[in-house]
């Protein structure tokens, strides 16, 4: 059997909300494509046909050649206008040992029963723009139904095997869907990538503080950051790349990639994508361009790194005053004579390299613990190399696909992370930085770093 | 369409501009600042909504503003005509919880009275 995926109807709903093409939406942080494959995977298809139209190259990009589940994806395109079963009678390759037909906004819906080798021929939707799905034991007309009417009889066979297609064909259904798969259909599809306890799944570099409540079913991706005293869930999918501020609530909510959702906010029964907020009750979506309420996370906001610079070059000062005396006095006690430090290099502000020397103290904790190692740094700062607070620097030959505002203290250094946890939470600190940095988060966070340092020394070297 | 406020009675009416964000909000805030400065005898204010389509936290601020000002009066701000967009702003941002929301001008000015 073979399946040809085609994803080039105009989906409006989905187009309103976000600029991901559909095929890629995530359905419980999964793009709904990938339920399709999985279908395709059970009913041993391992030749797929993707045919494109809108966001043909994310979509392209994503799948790519269906190595990673074990399949071969080849890509075609059909004319808005063109007739699909033409196009499959065109080649009889195609419909070789039977056909699975999935198009437009359908979700592979199984149920508890679901027992593949009892799906047959069958037809689910008339309209292939507005979501259809066909399997064919051989050819494209092969033992389906060529009509709706006369699919019924088989979608009631499909669901006595457990296979009950679902069209997607506006946000209510799409948020439904997302809500049915978080009250427990999860579990019948794969869940990959996540750690899970007591029906709540989260994903890589997932930060919540104690003061965050996290309440079951929920789900969250990669590189989320809950922000202390908030509370999400029950009945949550939050995507990759999101943060949730502090005081805010969020419940009965899809949240996709890339959001910010602002302080003491109450989203419940909505789904946010980015600055987009809908309501899947009646459709509706409204656009807030506003910074304070909800907004994308790469959202630039370079009007605030003025007053960050300067406050942050004062700051740098007074601590180069208040520790440079110190330094001094360790170097001249602790340092063996003659010996020369090691210089650290990375990428600075304005891609601009940076250099430093770092010694090795006589008595390193109590070095680290009044953060006298900090100061060569901080006299970058003085010289506009490097932010007072940010993300931590990286060596000058790795590539940087996140904000980047490299400093002298880190919110690795605020929580105490060793080497190796710093550098997994490095992408999700960079953006949360990128958007809460201003004058109040850089001095709140180097203060808190500074604190952290003499109060309980360096974080401890990972084990090598 | 600008701001415009008028009195009935000793209600004053303040006709929402249809996008009440940032870049009209410190506008609207002084013109109705300047009103009420003129009008000391308004005990409560009624923000009629009906033609407003977008607000944003800023709108949203000088709404708060305004309902701290009507208090220190003795009065309040009642908010009229909500629309659907601008009231998924008051809902996320919880401002339902402290202005009293009426469906039309007519029913928040009988509750005024």
């Amino acid at each position: 059997m073979k399946a040809v995926f085609h994803t080039g109807a105009d989906v409006a709903w989905a187009e309103q909300l976000t600029a991901t093409p559909w095929p890629l939406l995530p359905v419980a942080n999964r793009p709904l494509i990938e339920y399709w494959i999985e279908l395709a995977l059970a009913l041993g298809v391992r030749e797929i046909t993707t045919l494109l139209d809108h966001g043909a190259a994310a979509i392209e990009a994503y799948l790519g050649d269906g190595e990673r589940w074990g399949v071969t994806i080849r890509y075609g395109f059909l004319r808005p206008d063109a007739d699909p079963d033409a196009w499959l009678r065109r080649d009889p390759e195609r419909t070789r040992g039977g056909l699975l037909w999935i198009a437009g906004p359908v979700f592979p819906r199984r149920l508890e029963s679901f027992e593949p080798a009892r799906i047959g021929a069958g037809l689910f939707g008339g309209d292939p723009a507005r979501g259809q799905m066909r399997i064919a034991t051989d050819g494209p007309g092969g033992g389906a139904p060529a009509t709706e009417a006369e699919g019924a009889g088989a979608a009631d066979a499909w669901r006595a095997a457990g296979l009950a297609p679902e069209r997607m064909d506006d946000l209510g259904a799409y948020h439904r869907m997302n809500m049915a798969l978080l009250d427990g259909e999860i579990t019948r599809y794969l869940v990959p990538g996540y750690s899970e306890r007591e029906r709540t799944r989260l994903g890589f570099n997932v930060i919540y503080p104690p003061g965050a409540t996290l309440d079951p079913p929920l789900l969250a991706g990669n590189d989320v950051r809950f922000e202390p005293l908030c509370r999400v869930g029950p009945r949550v999918a939050i995507g990759n790349r999101v943060v949730v501020d502090r005081q805010t609530e969020v419940r009965d909510s899809v949240v996709l990639d890339g959001t910010y959702i602002g302080r003491n906010l109450e989203i419940v029964g909505r789904i946010v994508a980015g600055s987009r907020l809908a309501d899947p009750a009646d459709g509706s979506v409204i656009d807030l361009p506003d910074p304070w309420l909800l907004s994308h996370l790469e959202q630039p906001l370079r009007g605030r790194d003025v007053a960050r610079d300067l406050s942050g070059r004062a700051a740098a000062f007074g601590l180069l005053l208040l520790l440079g005396p110190l330094f001094a006095l360790a170097r001249l006690c602790g340092a063996p004579r003659g010996a020369r430090p090691r210089r650290r290099r990375a990428l600075g502000r304005r891609d601009r390299i940076v250099e430093w020397p770092e010694w090795r103290p006589l008595h390193p904790g109590l070095f680290a613990r009044l953060s006298l190692d900090r100061v060569p740094p901080c006299a970058r700062v003085l010289s506009g190399r490097l932010w007072l607070a940010g993300g931590r620097p990286v060596a000058e030959d790795v590539p940087v696909e996140r904000p980047y505002y490299p400093a002298v203290f880190t919110y690795a250094d605020a929580r105490g992370d060793p080497p190796a946890v710093a550098a997994a939470m490095d992408d999700i600190d960079a953006r949360f930085h990128a958007r809460a940095r201003g004058v109040r988060e850089d001095l709140a966070l180097c203060g808190r770093a500074l604190w952290r340092r003499l109060t309980r020394g360096p974080p401890p070297e990972d084990s090598p | 369409m600008s701001t415009t406020l008028t009195r009935q009675g000793t209600v004053g009416v303040l006709k929402a501009p249809e996008a009440w964000t940032a870049s009209n909000a410190e506008q609207v805030r002084e013109q109705a600042y300047a009103w009420l400065e003129a009008n000391a005898d308004v005990t409560h204010l009624v923000a009629d909504l009906a033609d407003m389509d977008t607000l944003d936290s800023s709108g949203l601020g000088v709404m708060i503003a305004l309902l701290k000002r009507m208090g220190e009066r003795g009065g309040d701000l009642k908010l009229a005509g909500l629309r659907k967009k601008p009231r998924m702003v008051i809902e996320i941002t919880r401002a339902y919880r402290v202005f009293e929301i009426f469906e039309s001008l007519e029913e928040a000015l009988s509750a005024c009275a």
